[in-house]
This record gives structure tokens, C-alpha cells and sequence, in this order.
């Protein structure tokens, strides 16, 4: 393996790749539009209205009804109110809300002392919850008609609650990486059509020292598109992710790692496609059982018993629960385990193909 | 002359195709060598196993002194080569193919230099995808070249070019040839490799059937010259020509002449009939008649 010619077919490539109308489209606007969309679905950072839960555990009152009319007409909120009894938290968790407010038993008493209290769940460093929280209490004192009364708020915090679009994030990264089972799959049928192979290996350019190169590219294109998606969902969308230095290094490991898997499986399948179109057939059978079945959408309990069991057999699952473990969760005693099955799973399937790329070079 | 390929008993088996049957040859250093034969005879899989790209079911192959099989980086920096149906990355440019391959082979050519080389300096910030054929295989022979390589294998080099890119590329191969490099060319234009080769072999159903310098080959397989006679326009069918001579088409009879006494006793009586002749001249058999008569089929044109 020579690093010089490694690193010039880099160059060479990655300046081919922007001479294409594709290569920049899906490395830039399209993590772009994939992070605006699920973002607008998903976020709650000024698009749309905003959810809350609101619980009363008191008697009802007119100080709780004007309360909640002015919640209404304010056209801020989406308002779900929460059965009396019910563990709020619990509720905002199940339907991904990220405010909620609790009237308590002695509100409406309190009130007509001039100073009461409600509660404020939300989740820590939650910015959108932070900036609403003095918009609620004015609607608050609004709504009771009180213009003597003050109404504090308890602030509590409610950790792992997110936003929806937070629970995404993970997910659109490992979108992005399994891109590159498309890309091997066109690439290697093309190259070998084409005897490209059989060119660059004139210039001295080894197969294993073509693939570092291809995968060398892959790995700073698809932390490019991933460096975007994050970018636009703290900046644009609020995204609440837990955030530290050796999360967001123990991340770039999870997509190292999970590169060199799903690139040496698009290389594997790329060997044993022919032409343009069986690559499409091979690389949708191979895309689109693992976006549906890896927990990208949605997660992987609330599949039937049997799925599950074929879910835990692909590895895009384990991408997603490493990333969601250090993204959403700060839990990295799992992702050790989880990068390990990537990196021994990628080597031993690099190391099959390019035993296969060899042989079949002499049919 | 020192040998810089030297192949003996080599053999390349497809399955149940034996594609190449026991052939030996040897190249020296500095000639322009030709493999000639028609589709299928083998010339290709030779190459590509000299190239060592292919490998070999047996037989005994060295290549400036190596295996083909157990080459090392130093090889590919001594050979240039142009693959038959030469194709690559379809959005570089001349210059950039260039600079790539003499950066990845560590040469000091000058990739400018090398386009002046092959009539390809205007070209070279057009995409590979928008160049004529014959500048793809001008292109090629430039990348060949790139290494400043003493051994150059060319195959095909011109195949399926028009007459005025095919006289251009051939005009290249002889500045080469000036320069000293040796070169293995197969093609299947007879007349290119009879301009160009010092020795040719020709190859078929995998083996090799006769070997020597186009002369050679012409002297030692050629049956006879022909005496070709056109008439003038008003004499197109004149029945007082001497016997023998056969009308080939209107006006021009042909004859085989084995000796020169043939020759002059035709001549002669072509002379005595006073018939007015419009031209009259001895057709000699080239490296595509004995190709012919040698392989038993037409050259191929594909």
C-alpha cells in the first residue's frame, strides 16, 4: 500500500465527483433538504405551532379555562391536555412534547391570592422551552384576568425527552452512509465494464490501494453531509442532542466504522453485478429492507416479534443504536461493542471481496 | 541483441478453450515486433499475459527479466501500456490522465511534452467522454508512453480508426521506433504492420504458424507476382492478347508470372500485337496475400 498513490487517487477522484451533477446534489442539497424536511415534520424550533401538555390537577376553574382559551388564541401552541392523575412526563415522552404544564390543586386558590405557582417541565438546555416560558406565563396571567396576580413557575426538568427530530438525527446519518452501498454498487460493475481496473492498475494503482482511496472519499464526503444535517438541525431546528467531546469523537468512530462496513458490502454486491441495472435491483434489495427494518423511522420494538429478530441481523441496527446511545442517550458503555462488530464485520468483508475482485479479474 | 521478451511453450486455457497452444517467440531489444492474426487466434491473450494482467495455464514467460505474474512496482515503472478498446474515466482530461499516471508512477516526463508527442495539446482540457476516437488513442499511447517505458505494448492501436487518424498514430509508432523503444504491436491491418514491424509473427487457432521480417515472410510463402494489363478505353476487350492473361474487369486482364522468363515472353508478345496498352505493371504479393494464404482466412476487419 503506497499513501502517495492512495492520496492521489483521492484527489483525482474527489475532482471527478464534482464534475458530476449527482456528486454534489447528494452531498450537499440533499442532506439539506432530508434535514429540512424531517426537521419541519419532526422539530418544533419555530415551525408551525408548538406542542404542549397541559395537566390540572385542581378543580376547574375560570382561571384554568382563560388560561387555556389564551393558550388557543394565541396561535402559538397546540394544546393536549392531560388527564388528571396521569404521569405528565410519561405523556410527553409517548407523544413527543416538549413542554408541559401542570396547574396545581391549589392554582386556582392561589390565584385569587395574588401569587401562585405552576409547574414547568421541559428538557434541560431545551432553548425553544426557555424562550417560551415567560410567552406561557403572561398567557397565564392573561387568561385569568388578573392583572394584581403574579404566577411563578417550578421548573422541571425532564431528561431524555427530545424532540422527535432529535430521534431522527441518528437515523438521517446512517442514511447518509449507507449511500455508499449505492455508490460501490454502480462504481465496481462500471470500472470493471469499462476495464478501468485494468488501467489503473498500469499506473501501479493496486486494488486494495483503490479501494482506501474510494474509501477514504466516502468517509470525507459522507462527514461533510453529516457535519450539514447536524449543522442545520442545532442551528435551524434546535435539535437537543447530548453533546461532548468524546460523544461527538466516539460518533465519528460509530461512521468510520460503519463506513467500512457498508462500503465493503457495496463492494461485495458490486462484484456480483454484472450491468446498470441489475446494480439498481441489487442495491434497492440490499437499501431498503435495512432503512425500513434498522430502526432508521421509527424504532425497532414496535416491530413484530419475528422482524425483530431480522432487524438485530442487519447492521445498519447496530450504526443506529450506537449512534442514539451516544447521541440521545450519553451511554457509551454499548458502543464499544457495537463499533467492534462494524470494524471486524468490514475487514473480514473488505478482505472477502478483495479476494473475489482478484479471481475474477482472470474469467 | 539481448531478448527483453523471451515466451516459451506458453499455454492459456478458458474452461475447455484453449485459447493459446504452446507458442515460443522471443523479441529483441529496440525492434518493433508484430503478433498478427485474425479475431480469436490468441494475439490478445498473449498480450495481456505478457502485460500481466492475465495469468498463464503454463509455459514459461520473462518479461525484461520478470515473471509477469510476480511483478513488483518497478515493472509497471519499465512497461507502457495501451490495452486493446482503450477506455478511461470518462469526465478527466488528457492533461489530468497524464499527471495522474506519470504522479502514481513516479516518472519525470512532462505530460505537456507527451501531448505535443501524440497531436493532442489541444486537447487537453477536453473531456475524456468528448474526444474522437482517434485522439482516445492517441491518448493512450501518451499514457504509454508516460513512464518514459522502454518496452511499449501496443494492441490494436488503430483498430476501427478512420484513414487520416490511423496515418497520424502510425506516424507516432515511428517516432518511437526512432527513439529506440521496443515495441509489441498486434493489429490486423497487414499493410500497417508490414510498414512498421522488424519481425512479425502470426498467430492462429493459438499458435504460431510462420514467424520472420515481412520480407521474409513474403519471399518464403509467395507463389507468384501478377502481371496486371489495363487497355485503352476503345480496346476493352482484345482478343489478340497473348494467352494467359485472364479479364479481371473491363479493360484489365491479369496474369501469374513465376519467372522472369514468363515475364519477358509476355511482354514481348503484348509488344508484337501492337494493342494499345494504357498501363502495365507487376503486382508483387505482400505480408495480406501470404496472411491469406498462410491463416486461410481474410484478414479480420472488425
Amino acid at each position: 500500500m503506497n499513501l502517495k498513490r492512495i492520496l492521489l487517487y483521492f484527489r483525482l477522484h474527489t475532482k471527478l465527483f464534482f464534475r458530476t451533477r449527482s456528486g454534489p446534489f447528494f452531498l450537499i442539497i440533499f442532506p439539506v433538504i432530508l434535514m429540512l424536511l424531517f426537521g419541519s415534520i419532526f422539530g418544533s424550533g419555530g415551525i408551525g405551532k408548538t406542542s404542549i401538555a397541559v395537566q390540572n390537577d385542581g378543580p376547574d376553574s375560570p382561571y384554568i379555562q382563560g388560561s387555556l382559551a389564551a393558550f388557543n388564541a394565541s396561535g402559538l401552541f397546540s394544546v393536549s391536555l392531560v388527564p388528571a392523575g396521569e404521569n405528565i412526563t410519561s405523556y410527553m415522552k409517548a407523544n413527543s412534547i416538549d413542554i408541559g404544564v401542570v396547574f396545581p390543586a391549589n392554582f386556582t386558590s392561589s390565584i385569587s391570592n395574588r401569587s401562585a405557582v405552576v409547574q414547568y417541565y421541559s428538557e434541560p438546555g431545551d432553548q425553544t422551552a426557555s424562550t417560551l416560558q415567560p410567552v406561557i406565563l403572561n398567557l397565564i396571567l392573561t387568561g385569568t384576568g388578573s392583572t394584581t396576580a403574579t404566577v411563578y413557575t417550578q421548573e422541571v426538568s425532564v431528561s431524555g425527552l427530545g424532540k422527535a427530530v432529535d430521534y431522527y438525527i441518528p437515523a438521517l446519518l446512517g442514511y447518509t452512509i449507507i449511500n455508499g452501498i449505492f455508490s460501490m454498487v454502480y462504481e465496481v460493475p462500471n470500472y470493471r465494464k469499462d476495464r478501468i481496473f485494468r488501467q489503473l492498475s498500469f499506473a501501479n494503482l493496486s486494488k486494495p490501494e483503490w479501494l482506501a482511496a474510494t474509501t477514504l472519499f466516502y468517509a470525507v464526503t459522507t462527514l461533510i453531509s453529516d457535519v450539514i444535517i447536524f449543522g442545520i438541525g442545532v442551528s435551524v431546528f434546535n435539535v437537543s442532542l447530548q453533546v461532548s467531546i468524546p460523544g461527538i469523537l466516539l460518533s465519528v468512530v460509530v461512521i468510520l466504522s460503519g463506513l467500512l462496513l457498508f462500503t465493503a458490502i457495496g463492494l461485495l454486491a458490486g462484484l456480483y453485478t454484472k450491468d446498470e441495472e441489475s446494480a439498481s435491483l441489487v442495491a434497492n434489495t440490499i437499501f431498503f429492507p435495512m432503512l425500513f427494518l434498522s430502526g432508521v423511522f421509527y424504532p425497532i420494538s414496535v416491530l413484530p416479534s419475528y422482524l425483530q429478530t431480522v432487524a438485530y441481523a442487519l447492521p445498519l441496527t447496530y450504526f443506529n443504536l450506537a449512534l442514539k446511545d451516544i447521541l440521545l442517550y450519553n451511554a457509551f458503555s454499548q458502543v464499544l461493542l457495537e463499533i467492534v462488530f462494524m470494524v471486524l464485520a468490514g475487514i473480514g468483508l473488505f478482505a472477502f471481496s478483495s479476494f473475489l475482485a482478484t479471481r475474477k479479474q482472470d474469467e | 541483441m539481448s531478448e527483453i521478451i523471451k515466451v516459451e511453450n506458453l499455454t492459456k486455457r478458458y474452461g475447455t478453450l484453449e485459447a493459446v497452444r504452446g507458442i515460443s517467440f522471443h523479441v529483441n531489444a529496440g525492434e518493433v515486433f508484430s503478433l498478427l492474426g485474425p479475431n480469436g487466434a490468441g494475439k490478445t491473450t498473449t498480450v495481456e499475459i505478457l502485460e500481466g494482467v492475465r495469468k498463464r495455464t503454463s509455459g514459461h514467460v520473462a518479461v525484461l527479466g520478470y515473471d509477469p505474474e510476480k511483478i513488483d512496482e518497478t515493472f509497471r515503472k519499465r512497461v507502457g501500456v495501451l490495452p486493446q478498446d482503450f477506455n478511461f474515466l470518462q469526465r478527466i482530461t488528457p492533461l489530468e490522465a497524464l499527471e495522474f499516471f506519470i504522479g502514481s508512477l513516479e516518472s519525470r516526463m512532462d505530460p505537456v511534452e507527451l501531448l505535443k508527442t501524440v497531436d493532442l495539446v489541444d486537447r487537453k482540457d477536453v473531456y475524456f467522454s468528448k474526444l474522437s476516437g482517434g485522439q482516445k488513442q492517441k491518448l493512450g499511447i501518451a499514457i504509454a508512453l508516460s513512464n518514459d517505458a522502454e518496452l511499449i505494448f501496443l494492441d490494436e492501436p488503430t483498430a476501427g480508426l478512420d484513414p487520416i487518424s490511423r496515418k497520424s498514430i502510425q506516424q507516432v509508432m515511428r517516432n518511437l521506433r526512432s527513439l529506440g523503444k521496443t515495441i509489441f504491436l498486434t493489429t490486423h491491418y497487414l499493410e500497417e504492420a508490414e510498414k512498421l514491424a522488424d519481425r512479425v509473427a502470426i498467430v492462429n487457432h493459438g499458435i504460431i504458424v510462420d514467424e520472420g521480417t515481412p520480407e521474409e515472410l513474403v519471399q518464403k510463402n509467395k507463389t507468384h507476382d501478377t502481371l496486371v494489363v489495363s487497355l485503352a478505353r476503345d480496346h476493352a476487350t482484345e482478343t489478340a492478347l497473348p494467352k494467359g492473361l485472364v479479364m479481371k474487369s473491363p479493360g484489365v486482364y491479369e496474369m501469374p508470372v513465376t519467372s522472369n522468363d514468363d515475364l519477358f515472353s509476355v511482354l514481348d508478345s503484348i509488344a508484337k500485337s501492337r494493342i494499345p496498352v494504357d498501363n502495365i505493371y507487376l503486382k508483387r504479393e505482400n505480408l495480406e496475400d501470404v496472411f491469406m494464404r498462410v491463416v486461410g482466412v481474410e484478414p479480420d476487419e472488425s
